[in-house]
């Protein structure tokens, strides 16, 4: 793991109507890591990510990529919205969803189809390539957002609880499929989420957010080896420290 | 089909038309109605069959039609980007918000004395008076529908690194979309009703003129065979705006439907 920064968050405060949501968070994330973020509902997590991701312009501070400070989303940058659904474009089919993620990108259009349905292969829904996004469950609209945002190839991906709607099979398929991605590919990838046992067994860091506005109030190391594997990983001894710790950090 | 399914139908709605027809004929046939005035339904029928026949009718139909169809044309043509200019952009809302508010409650025939003075009785004047009324439906639905697009979408398009331009082009145009055809819709109406209503106080040519000069020339029964065919043409014209609005917007309908 390299030691540099790919995110740095400095002194953030974002304010809504001059009450903060976020309050003086510094916060670095270094390249190759996976980072999760658990807090309670409406401590400002889906906020902090929208600032990372250049997407909201904080109140005070400044957010840095490899360095620089951002103006705007990056090109290298991805995010996954909690409101996933709401993300999908309802008049395009789900390979054309995944495909609209390569907008931006130069590249045939065969190209682009060709790599939005070898995504959709991977979360699970070829067979759905051709429905349009309101035919589909909730999970399956979940995974869509997954497909498009896994077809960017960005380098930082930003997940704000992305398996929430999913199946709790489905959860850990996806859990394992994001860590296959995340170090075949070598991304930065932050994910926000309430299941203190997801962000153990995906993270190498987490940290946890309270209080209104939030901040970050305390973190863990995860030091678990890898490859984790579902059963084994979550039986071993200090995953459980892991889990009381975190426990008591949201809570006390 | 069973009987009960029948209320279901367009049938039924035709049904009503039909037995409306035949009450009034029956009125008139016993004089409870002066047939001077209404004349019967089967008069009106004949009539319009032999106005048709002779090609009268249909030239006056065409000429109306192409106007309200040119006008509608030009009115859609300003409304929609400049609805969505609207609605995209604050700096133009707060512009040009104030001015469209004071001019959109103006009776379109108020405008008329204007265009008149202006732009004299040719046909100039009468495509602006149509497109004047029909632009206000077009450009506030415009307007309105581009404001109410989900902010995710756009937040889902600045993510996508897509730039101001496409993302108003690809992500809220089409979002638009069913809001705009409703408001189009509307636009259609109007711009037919303007076209009947200044051939009628302008005269000259089309089917407004066509009923005005049968009254005033006391044949009641082409009067009426006029108002008939404004019915058939309207009922027409939505039908074909249905379709459309249907086919193209397909996708809104169902998910529209999935959510209730
Ligand atoms: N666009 C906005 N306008 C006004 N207030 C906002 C806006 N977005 C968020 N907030 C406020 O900021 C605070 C944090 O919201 P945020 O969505 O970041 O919470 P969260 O931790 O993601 O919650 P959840 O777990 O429920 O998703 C809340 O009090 C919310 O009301
Ligand atoms: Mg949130």
């Amino acid at each position: 793991m390299s030691t540099s920064a790919a995110l740095r968050l400095s002194n953030i405060t974002k304010e809504f109507d001059g009450n903060a949501a976020i309050s003086n968070v510094d916060l670095e994330i270094r390249t190759g890591e996976l980072l999760a973020i658990i807090g309670r509902s409406g401590c400002g997590k889906s906020t902090l990510l929208r600032v990372m991701a250049g997407l909201v312009q904080p109140t005070r501070g400044v957010v840095e990529l490899n360095g620089r400070p951002i103006a705007g989303p990056p090109e290298d940058l991805t995010v996954v919205f909690q409101e996933y659904g709401r993300s999908l474009l309802p008049w395009k089919t789900v390979v054309s969803n995944v495909a609209f993620g390569l907008s931006a990108a130069r590249m045939e259009k065969k190209e682009r189809v060709d790599r939005a349905l070898s995504c959709l292969d991977a979360v699970g829904l070829l067979k759905h390539a051709d429905f349009y996004p309101w035919q589909l469950s909730g999970g399956m609209q979940q995974r869509v957002a997954l497909a498009r945002a896994l077809a960017r190839k960005s380098s930082i991906l930003l997940l704000d609880e992305p398996f929430g709607s999913v199946d709790a099979q489905s959860r850990l398929e996806l859990q394992d499929e994001l860590l296959r991605l995340w170090s075949s590919f070598g991304m930065t990838a932050v994910i926000v989420t309430h299941d203190i046992d997801e962000a153990i067994y995906l993270a190498d860091r987490v940290c946890v957010m309270r209080g209104s506005p939030g901040v970050i109030s305390a973190q863990a190391i995860i030091g678990l080896e890898r490859p984790r594997v579902q059963v084994e990983t979550r039986g071993k001894p200090e995953f459980s420290a892991l889990r009381r710790e975190l426990y008591e950090s949201l809570a006390g | 089909m069973k009987i009960r399914d029948i209320g279901n139908t367009r049938l039924t709605g035709v049904a009503l038309i039909i037995a409306a027809t035949c009450v009034i004929e029956l009125l008139v046939y016993r004089q409870w109605l002066d047939p001077v005035y209404v004349p019967p339904p089967s008069t009106i029928l004949a009539s319009l069959a032999e106005t048709m026949a002779s090609g009268e009718l249909p030239n006056h139909i065409g000429i109306t039609l192409g106007r309200a169809f040119v006008a509608y044309s030009i009115a859609i043509l300003i409304a929609v980007p400049f609805g969505i200019l609207l609605g995209e952009s604050r700096i133009a809302f707060n512009l040009f918000d104030p001015l469209i508010q004071a001019f959109r409650p103006m009776p379109s025939s108020a405008i008329i004395p204007v265009a008149i003075l202006f732009l004299g009785i040719g046909d100039s004047m009468r495509l602006f008076v149509i497109a004047f009324a029909s632009v206000w439906p077009v450009l506030v639905a415009a307007t309105d529908a581009v404001k109410r697009v989900d902010p995710i979408l756009v937040e889902t398009g600045r993510m996508l690194n897509l730039s101001r331009r496409q993302i108003a082009l690809r992500i809220a145009l089409p979002s638009a979309a069913p809001a705009i055809a409703t408001g189009m819709r509307i636009g259609l109406a109007i711009a037919l009703i303007l076209s009947l209503t200044v051939e009628m106080i302008v005269g000259g040519d089309g089917l407004g003129f066509f009923i005005l000069d049968a009254e005033r020339s006391f044949q009641f029964a082409r009067m009426f065979a006029g108002i008939v065919a404004i019915g058939v043409i309207g009922f027409l014209a939505n039908s074909a705006f249905t379709a459309f609005d249907r086919k193209v917007l397909r996708w809104h309908h169902q998910s529209v439907l999935r959510d209730k």
